[in-house]
């Protein structure tokens, strides 16, 4: 063997070997992107969360839209919005949904039963890197009830981040410490005593 | 020496000095997946509800840390007792580090509803940071069921008017009162005795 083979040989493994190392480093397909200050100041960011005026005109025009439902199957089936499509909260991760999220042209908003699974989602989603969403909080039942059915609903109860008391009143402590509420007494009324009456008379 | 044995060896020696001044990988990002994170948002453990949080502080649970995310004003109308404030923009503020970046205290966030508190929780988790939970319905759920218990129903079990009446003491812990009606015991009326009159009269 002559050193120009050797070398052929030594100069292929190291190519295989280097082209290997680099296809196994490749990072991992559900990355977070996003690092937790990024987040952070997304989730301060009120345009990403669609507000309750907002939605009145996004299903108005649901077109540049993609609506995405994260209630769980048997829930989208009774009852969704046309044009909806059903991805429960925990599949999000799953492959076939990918380019739902990763397209651009239209925004998808996210809506589920609670706003704290809608949250969630919409928080794994931006970290790991698509931007093109938004998070509708107070969600499905308030589009349908609200917007669909045109019903009067506490709206304040359907956000559960406004305070619905005002705490300070409702926690005062009572006045003069122990407030040990005394049950008064039952005033009754004086029961005259009859006197008893001389015996008179006789005779 | 063989021309060609330079060639490789120097071209080995730059590829060692590159690889050694490659940026080193941030592994934060790695090692914390979508995945991962999702399956830490399902564990139940992260959540505490009011009943638990209410009985941590009144046993003056020493592990017990409180942070309000709210904003300062919020704080400062109305905060649970020992009770620090983060608000959620600062919550990677370097100041706080020592706070929410920690392993012996239970760390348990909490607002007006659940979302900021878990939203500050996830961000907290992407840092890695344990040992965080999520005070459940926040202080709206709190009063609702701390401070102002609702009364169960005759037909309801045990556990219903057992948790009740925990729910009633803790009242009176946080409000520094009772609001347990107290009636007095009324003692009898002292017998009045009754004199016997001479008898009178008669011829």
């Amino acid at each position: 063997m002559t050193s120009h083979t050797k070398l052929t040989i030594g100069s292929i493994i190291f190519a295989i070997v280097l082209v290997a190392a680099i296809a196994f480093n490749k990072e991992s397909e559900y990355t977070l992107k996003k690092t937790k200050a990024e987040t952070l100041a997304a989730t301060l960011d009120s345009t990403n969360f669609i507000s309750k005026n907002d939605i009145n005109e996004i299903i108005k025009n649901k077109d540049n839209y993609i609506l995405v439902d994260l209630r769980t199957p048997s829930e989208f089936i009774k009852g969704n919005i046309q044009g909806s499509i059903n991805i429960p909260a925990k599949n999000i991760l799953a492959k076939e949904y990918e380019n739902i999220f990763s397209q651009t042209e239209k925004t998808c908003i996210l809506y589920c039963a609670g706003a704290i699974n809608t949250n969630q989602s919409w928080m794994i989603l931006y970290q790991m890197g698509y931007s093109n969403i938004k998070a509708f909080l107070p969600g499905y039942y308030f589009i349908e009830e609200v917007i669909i059915e045109g019903q009067k609903i506490d709206t304040q109860l359907i956000d559960e981040e406004t305070p619905q008391f005002d705490y300070a009143e409702k926690a005062k402590p009572k006045v003069g410490g122990s407030a040990i509420e005394v049950e008064k007494p039952v005033e009754r009324a004086p029961i005259e005593k009859k006197k008893k009456k001389m015996v008179q008379g006789g005779c | 020496m063989n021309k060609k044995y330079i060639i490789a060896a120097s071209t080995l020696i730059i590829l060692g000095a590159i690889i050694l001044f490659l940026p080193e990988k941030d592994n934060s990002k790695v090692d914390f997946t979508a995945e991962k994170l999702m399956m830490n948002l399902v564990e139940s453990t992260r959540m505490m509800d009011s009943d638990e949080v209410a009985n941590l502080i009144i046993t003056k649970d020493p592990s017990l840390q409180l942070i309000d995310v709210r904003t300062s004003e919020e704080y400062a109308k109305f905060h649970l007792p020992g009770a620090i404030n983060i608000p959620l923009a600062e919550i990677l503020d370097e100041q706080w580090e020592a706070y929410v970046n920690q392993a012996t205290r239970k760390n348990v966030f909490y607002s007006n509803g659940s979302i900021r508190a878990d939203q500050a929780w996830i961000i907290c988790r992407r840092g890695g940071y344990i040992k965080n939970y999520i005070l459940v319905g926040g202080l709206n759920n709190w009063m609702r069921t701390i401070i102002s218990p609702e009364i169960p129903e005759d037909t309801d079990d045990n556990l219903a008017w057992e948790r009740y009446n925990f729910r009633k003491a803790t009242a009176q812990y946080f409000l520094g009162g009772t609001t347990q009606t107290v009636v007095p015991v009324r003692k009898a009326d002292p017998t009045v005795k009754r004199k016997k009159k001479a008898v009178q009269g008669g011829c």
